[in-house]
Formats: C-alpha cells, sequence, structure tokens
C-alpha cells in the first residue's frame, strides 16, 4: 500500500533526525555568553528543521513525479489515525523547538528581566555602560574611578560581566551587534538592558559592528558604531585614560575643550544629570508593570 | 471676495470633467474597436438595458457581485503592478552598497517611502482586494445565493478603496506637480514616536488612506459571513457541504471584524496624536509600546486574514487536478478555525526585542509554536491528497504545488522567529524579511496566481495562454527561492533591514536577491500581459467544463452556474448582430 509507503517514509525521516540532533554539540567558538546560548538553540533547530524541510519537500516532489502520469486517481479515504499521527509528531517536534528556547531563556544573558539588570549592575565587577541613541547616532555613557566619561565607540572588556543600559532621546532605535549575539530595541522614556560576558577570543583589533536595527528615519541605514572588544587589561588602561583625560578636562576650565584628538568629550556635568535621569526613570519603570 | 484666476480654472477643469465623464457614460461599448467586439472584462456589454447600463456607466454603478469581483481583481493588479516597481527600484538600488541608483531621484528619503509604500501596497492593497474580488465573485456562486447578502454596501466597499489608494500614493505624485506633500517615510509598522513625530502633511494624507481602506475592508467582511451564513441556501448547500474556500473566506470575516477595529482606533490615536496635541503614545503615556501593542494586536491576525484565505484557495483547486478530493476535508476546516483563533494570542512575538517581561514572553513563545501545528497538518493534507492522484499538471495546478514548496520553507522558518532566543538576532534583519516573503508571494501571491488561472473561463470565458501561465509559473518559482534563500542568508550574516546602504560583506547576497527579483520581474510581466490578452483575444471556452471536472466527481457549484449559463446563452441565441452570437453575455 502506498499510503503505508508514505507513513514509513515520514516515520524514517523522523528517525533520521536523530543523528543530526545528536551531532549538533555546542558551537565550539561562540564570542559571548549570549551568543553561545543563542548558537545553540539556532544550531539545534538547524539541525532538526533542515531534515524535515528536505523531507516534507523531497516527499512533496517525489508525489508529482510519481503521480504525474498515473492513469487514475484513487478515491480518497478518511485515516483518521494518519491524521493524529502527523497532528501528535508536529506537536512532539514543536514542543522540543519550545523546550530548547526555554531552556535558553533561562539565563540571564539571554532574557534579562528589570531585576535581573539592576542586580547584575549592582555587582561591583561589573562593567556598566549606558548606551544613549539619537537620530541618528551613538554615545556611550561610562564611569570609571568615579569619573564619567564619553565615548562614541563601544569599548568592552572580554570575560567580564557587562551590562548594556540602553536609551533613546527620541525615536526607537535598536543595538544590534550580530557578531556578538546582542540585540535590544531602545526606547525613549524606558530603560532596556543587555547583559553579557564577552569570551577572550573575540579580543581583536578590528572593530565590531553596532547596527541600528530599528527604522528611525533617513538616518537609519548608516547609523552604525564600532564596537572593540580589549582583554582586561587593555580595557582598564583604556578607561583609566579616558577618565583621566575627563577629569583634566573638566579641572581646565569647562567653557572650551576643542582638543578632541581622541574620541572622547568631557560632558561630565551634562552627563551626570543624564545618569540621574535615567535612574530615576529605571525606578518608575520598575514600579510600573514591565510589559 | 475676489474671484481667484486659480477657482475660476479649477471650476473650468470640473466642468471639463464632467463632459468629459458624460461622452464616455454615452460610449455604449467603449472597447468596441477590438477584433471580437465585446471585448473588456466578463460578459460582454453590447447592449444595454435598464437593470444593466452599456459602456463605462455598467462598471461605474454595477451592484453585481460578479462585476465587482473583477473590479476588485482589476485593483489588485494595478496595485501589484506598483508595488511590483517599487521594489524592483529597492532591488536595483541594493545591489551595490553605497546610494546611486536613486541618488539623483531623492536618495535614502525615495527608498523609505518605497520601502513603506511597497509593505502597504501589497499587503492592504494588492493581496486583500485580490482576495475580495475571487470571493465576490466566487462565494455567492459557490453557496448557491443569489448575490452577495448587501450588494449596494459591496460597491461602497470596493468604491472606497481607490480613493484610499489615491491617498495613500498621492506622496509620490503631488511633488511632480509642484505640491509639497511628500510620500510617506515611516515604515509600514509605523512605530511612534517616529510617525507621531515625522513632519510633513504627506504621512497624514497616506494615514487618511490607511483608515479608509480599514472601512473598505471591514464592510467586505460583514458582507461576506452575511452572505455565507444567511444567503447560503440551505438545502443544496448545508453547513456540511460548505466548500473550503468559502468556510476560509467565513474564517477570515470573522478575524476582520475582531481585528481591523483596533487598527482603526489606533490609527485614529495617531492622526489625533500628529494633529491635535494629545499624548496618546508620548514618552510618558502609554508610549511606544503601546502602539506596538495595538498594531500588532490588528497586525497578526492581518497575517492570517492574508493567508487563511490563499489556503483555502489551494485546498480548492489541488484536489480538481489531483482527481480526488481533499484528504482530511474536516481536519483541514478544524485548523482553519484553529488557526483563527490563535491568530489573537500572537502578537507580541513582534517585539521579543523590546525587554518586555521574560515571562510573557515565554507564553506567546507557546502560542506561536502551537499555531504551527494546524499549519503544518494542513501542508500534510495537500501533499496526502496529491498521493494516489492522478495529476494534471495545468497553471493553477502548479501554482498551487507552488504555493505548499514555498510555504514549508516559509513555515518552518517562522516556527525558528517564535523561538525566543534566536528571534532575539534574527529580529528586523532580512531573516524576518526572507521568511515573510516566502508567506506573502511564494504562498498568498502563488494561490492568487493559481486561482486566477483556476476561474479566468469563469470570468472571461476564454482561456489564458498556457505557454505564457508555464513561463510565469517556473520564473517566479524559480526567481522567488533565489530572491528570498538569499535574504534568509542575509539574514544570517546579521544585515538588518529597511537600510537604503548597507556594508561591502553583504553584496554578494544582496547582488543574488536582485538577480532572483529580475526573473520574478519577467514572469510577472508574463502573468500581466497573459490576462490582458487572453481576456480580449484569448482561445473561446467551449463547453461548462474546461478542466473536465465531471470526471471526478468534482463539478462545484461554480461550474455548475457557468454551464446553465452557457445553456441558456446558447438557448437564447438569436442572430441579432455579430457580437450577439459571439458573446456569451446572458443576464
Amino acid at each position: 500500500m502506498s499510503r503505508k509507503r508514505l507513513s514509513s517514509v515520514l516515520a524514517m525521516g523522523l528517525m533520521g533526525l536523530v543523528p543530526f540532533v545528536v551531532a549538533a554539540q555546542p558551537a565550539a567558538a561562540a564570542s559571548s555568553v549570549t551568543s553561545q546560548y543563542i548558537d545553540n538553540v539556532s544550531n539545534l533547530l538547524l539541525a532538526v528543521a533542515l531534515p524535515i524541510t528536505i523531507i516534507v519537500e523531497g516527499v512533496l516532489f517525489y508525489a508529482i513525479w510519481k503521480f504525474r502520469k498515473a492513469d487514475e486517481a484513487k478515491p480518497t479515504q478518511e485515516n483518521r489515525r494518519l491524521e493524529i499521527t502527523w497532528t501528535a509528531a508536529t506537536a512532539v517536534v514543536l514542543l522540543f523547538v519550545g523546550l530548547v528556547a526555554y531552556g535558553a531563556m533561562g539565563s540571564p544573558y539571554v532574557l534579562p528581566s528589570q531585576e535581573d539588570s539592576q542586580q547584575m549592575m549592582e555587582q561591583p565587577d561589573t562593567t556598566v555602560v549606558h548606551v544613549d541613541s539619537y537620530q541618528w547616532s551613538w554615545q556611550f555613557h561610562y564611569q570609571h574611578d568615579g569619573t564619567n566619561f564619553t565615548s562614541d565607540k563601544l569599548v568592552l572588556p572580554a570575560e567580564k560581566q557587562v551590562v548594556l543600559r540602553i536609551t533613546s532621546r527620541d525615536v526607537l532605535h535598536a543595538v544590534h551587534i550580530p557578531a556578538l549575539g546582542l540585540k535590544k530595541d531602545a526606547f525613549p522614556a524606558r530603560t532596556t538592558y543587555i547583559a553579557t560576558e564577552i569570551n577572550e577570543d573575540s579580543v581583536r583589533e578590528e572593530p565590531y559592528v553596532l547596527y541600528c536595527a530599528e527604522f528611525c528615519g533617513a538616518g537609519h541605514s548608516s547609523m552604525l558604531a564600532d564596537v572593540v572588544v580589549k582583554n582586561q587589561t587593555a580595557y582598564e588602561q583604556w578607561a583609566s585614560e579616558q577618565a583621566q583625560q575627563a577629569r583634566e578636562e573638566a579641572s581646565e576650565s569647562s567653557g572650551s575643550q576643542s582638543s578632541s584628538d581622541s574620541n572622547t568629550t568631557n560632558t561630565t556635568a551634562t552627563n551626570e544629570t543624564a545618569m540621574n535621569a535615567t535612574a530615576a526613570n529605571e525606578t518608575a519603570a520598575l514600579a510600573a508593570p514591565s510589559a | 471676495m475676489a474671484v481667484s484666476p486659480e477657482l475660476v480654472f479649477s471650476v473650468l477643469m470640473g466642468l471639463l470633467l464632467l463632459v468629459v465623464a458624460g461622452w464616455l457614460t454615452r460610449l455604449e461599448d467603449w472597447q468596441a474597436y477590438t477584433p471580437v467586439g465585446g471585448g473588456g472584462y466578463g460578459e460582454s456589454t453590447g447592449h444595454g438595458h435598464e437593470e444593466k447600463p452599456a459602456g463605462l456607466t455598467r462598471w461605474l454603478t454595477t451592484v453585481d457581485h460578479k462585476d465587482l469581483g473583477i473590479l476588485y481583481s482589476l485593483f489588485g493588479i494595478v496595485a501589484f503592478a506598483w508595488g511590483g516597481i517599487t521594489a524592483m527600484l529597492m532591488r536595483v538600488e541594493l545591489t551595490t552598497p553605497g546610494m546611486d541608483f536613486l541618488a539623483s531621484f531623492g536618495g535614502v528619503g525615495l527608498y523609505n517611502a518605497l520601502l513603506t509604500t511597497h509593505g502597504i501596497t501589497m499587503l492592504f492593497l494588492f493581496a486583500a482586494p485580490l482576495i475580495f474580488g475571487f470571493a465576490n465573485y466566487m462565494v455567492p456562486l459557490l453557496v448557491d445565493a443569489d448575490d452577495m447578502a448587501f450588494p449596494r454596501i459591496n460597491a461602497i466597499a470596493f468604491w472606497i478603496l481607490p480613493f484610499a489608494t489615491i491617498l495613500m500614493w498621492a506622496g509620490f505624485f503631488l511633488p511632480l506637480v509642484g505640491i509639497d506633500i511628500q510620500a510617506a517615510k515611516t515604515s509600514w509598522t509605523l512605530y511612534t514616536p517616529l510617525s507621531s513625530t515625522m513632519q510633513g502633511t504627506g504621512v497624514d494624507v497616506f494615514l487618511l488612506g490607511f483608515h479608509l481602506s480599514g472601512f473598505s475592508t471591514t464592510m467586505g467582511a460583514i458582507n461576506f459571513i452575511a452572505t455565507i451564513v444567511a444567503e447560503r441556501d440551505s438545502v443544496s448547500v448545508p453547513w456540511s457541504k460548505l466548500d473550503i474556500f468559502s468556510w476560509t473566506i467565513l474564517t477570515q470575516g470573522g478575524l476582520i471584524l475582531f481585528a481591523f477595529p483596533i487598527l482603526t482606533a489606533a490609527v485614529t490615536m495617531l492622526l489625533l496624536d500628529r494633529n491635535f496635541g494629545t499624548m496618546f503614545f508620548a514618552g510618558e503615556g502609554g508610549g511606544a509600546m503601546l502602539w506596538q501593542h495595538l498594531f500588532w494586536f490588528f497586525g497578526h491576525p492581518e497575517v492570517y486574514i492574508l493567508v487563511l484565505p490563499p489556503m483555502g484557495l489551494v485546498s480548492l483547486i489541488l484536489p480538481k487536478f489531483a482527481g480526488r478530493k481533499l484528504f482530511g476535508f474536516k481536519f483541514v476546516v478544524y485548523s482553519t478555525l484553529a488557526i483563527g483563533i490563535l491568530s489573537f494570542g500572537v502578537w507580541a512575538h513582534h517585539m521579543f526585542t523590546t525587554g518586555m517581561n521574560p515571562r510573557l514572553t515565554a507564553s506567546f513563545m507557546a502560542i506561536s509554536l502551537a499555531i504551527g501545528i494546524p499549519s503544518a497538518v494542513k501542508v500534510f493534507n495537500w501533499i496526502t491528497t496529491l498521493w494516489n492522484g492522478k495529476l494534471r499538471m495545468t497553471a493553477p495546478m502548479l501554482f498551487s504545488v507552488g504555493f505548499v514548496q514555498n510555504f514549508i520553507i516559509g513555515g518552518v522558518t517562522g516556527v525558528f522567529l517564535a523561538a525566543v532566543p534566536f528571534d532575539l538576532v534574527m529580529q528586523d534583519t532580512y531573516y524576518v524579511v526572507g521568511h515573510f516573503h516566502f508567506i506573502v508571494f511564494g504562498a498568498i501571491g502563488f494561490a492568487l496566481f493559481a486561482a486566477m488561472y483556476y476561474w479566468f473561463p469563469i470570468m472571461t470565458g476564454r482561456m489564458y495562454d498556457r505557454r505564457l501561465a508555464l513561463w510565469h509559473f517556473w520564473l517566479s518559482i524559480i526567481g522567488g527561492n533565489i530572491t528570498f534563500i538569499a535574504m534568509l542568508i542575509l539574514g544570517y550574516g546579521g544585515m538588518p533591514r529597511r537600510y537604503a546602504t548597507y556594508l561591502p560583506q553583504f553584496m554578494t547576497w544582496h547582488a543574488v536577491a536582485t538577480v532572483g527579483a529580475f526573473i520574478m520581474t519577467f514572469g510577472v510581466v508574463a502573468f500581466i500581459w497573459n490576462i490582458w490578452q487572453s481576456a480580449q483575444y484569448g482561445k473561446r471556452v467551449d463547453s461548462g467544463d474546461p478542466w473536465n471536472l465531471k470526471q471526478s466527481d468534482q463539478f462545484t457549484n461554480e461550474w455548475q452556474w457557468y454551464e446553465g449559463k452557457r445553456q441558456t446563452m446558447l438557448a437564447d441565441g438569436g442572430e441579432e448582430d455579430a457580437d450577439d452570437a459571439e458573446s456569451n453575455a446572458a443576464d
């Protein structure tokens, strides 16, 4: 019976999935903890979906090929068992997808809640960067040795917990760093968070790209920024230099500061207010229901 | 008050237009120069009589569901052309990373306007009206009704559309005649605060048009529900014998009734925010999240509003050319209803990256995955229908199996996106673009092409050109898969969507996508040419059963009606004039 054959083709197909699933071991060279989780999910999904897609498409083509010159059509017969079988089989596959995804979602590095992010930011060892977006550029605010400074590059340390606090001054934007597996939307009057830890292997001179991923008007496609991942010593050095420079510029005179051979500017005073303002927002956001 | 020259000019212009309109309505047959006479679309209009005037007046005043079906279809094809042209302008621009092709016409601004109008046009002015076109023509025939339940509302619903469209497209043409109303550059999702703060009357004009098109859709939906429930001949077509296409149209109507009021409300609030200083979507109030929740509470059911009837079309057409009845008819109906209900519980999967509560995220993921079950079940049903059949690979059949092929990829990539961690990196990249193009063009578009070829004999009395139809199919399926797979690959590489310019590393796959888009365009040109030519000069259908459906006992209501119409015509066939002898008019 060719209906039997159809079900056996399907069954073999499902059996054929097993080696793929087993073979889909965690990706060796993930760039960050976040992308490690996401790559795992992504690879598992691909390992399941690719064979399923190929098998179903294959059965479709085979059916067309085989019955294209059939002499006559056999009348359709109901087959409740077959219907229930494939409904259940689909449900099992999708349940698997759900479980794999849910497993990764438990990590605060994938889907940090407001509370998770607050807690992480309070840990002394965490590097916190306030990502401020506006039409059409980015500013990254740091605090180091009690000094605030601003950079137009996102410089991050490897092997250290990092929290990005993301806000917008005008319309929606989104932080999108595909190489590190990081993405989150930026809202005005609301703070969102990315939490991650970048792997040592991702340290390199050449910057990664941060894209704006939420359509924000005329300058959307040029709203890019460099992301530099440094090892911890290099990062400490960079941050101290920046902080030092900011202090010097502040003490010189608050009026004229045009020596912008580095890409930082002294905005200590304004920055402080900005930081305070967002802190206030955070409290408000925490109080409000977070969806 | 002084009479300005402009005013005088306007009045004169208005009078002139009235004269022209009057002259056009007096033309008995405005396409009479065509060799066979009659011409135009649908039944020929050689003679006017009281119920159905001739010439242009007929098309402007008709309340006949068949005429309105043809008008909807024509409208859909015009919108399809506009959507296609805008897509090709973007694709050509994207061949190279920089801004060059469009640079001298408006650069990034024009690109952003194009992406906005492309999305809106294809969803609201191509797909939805074309579905309504077929439903208008066929549903009353399929359920043995005399006409739609409310013929006049039917006409109003249609005639709102051209005006809505003029408002939505105006921004592209008004600057050419010196009026400073720019096309909206908001993207079709109209996210606030960008859409609420963007300067320019063009956005308001566009929003009004969008608003109007919503009224049209809602009126149409009410009409379809009323027709299927109340006008259906309950003796010849009891619920148990209702065809699958009407089932999907009924479900679609229900979805529209619940989804479109939300859109109407949201767009109203947006217009108020823009023009009257309200603060619905301002930062401190409900804010940007409120817009997203409202928009997607409408927007995701809208996806199923657009995809369910095409699924119904394929479920209807596929068995006809497989020579056997649809496998698991009941399951297909149940899965349609299941999708309809579940579609209201998935909207926030468009918002996984907004930092909403992770627990909520998980529940939206669960429902989004669950909706994959009925969708997959349908695919298995279609394939099983083919199995053991006697397949006839006609154009409608090719497009139906093409639908299934594309829908498998579109569906699987959709399941990926439902998985939150995956979505967290792929949201707003070309992966999403590739996924929904597989659905909107590869599935919805293909089903509509299948329906167009399948019912072409009924709607025009003529047969399409088979060779052109084959070209259309092969170019569409090859070009479509090239373009949309290239988009998926771009998404894996991190390429964000809605970028007028991009980094050179993405160039190869963008170029591939453009090549595929050109292949598709040739296919679409073949389609439009075929429809246009065959409707006027195609070979006349010589029986009431051009598809040989009687053989497999699938000679359904609309074909029975058509056969009846042909017989009446023959019985009536006096030789009054050449037009009449050849025509197949039979009211």
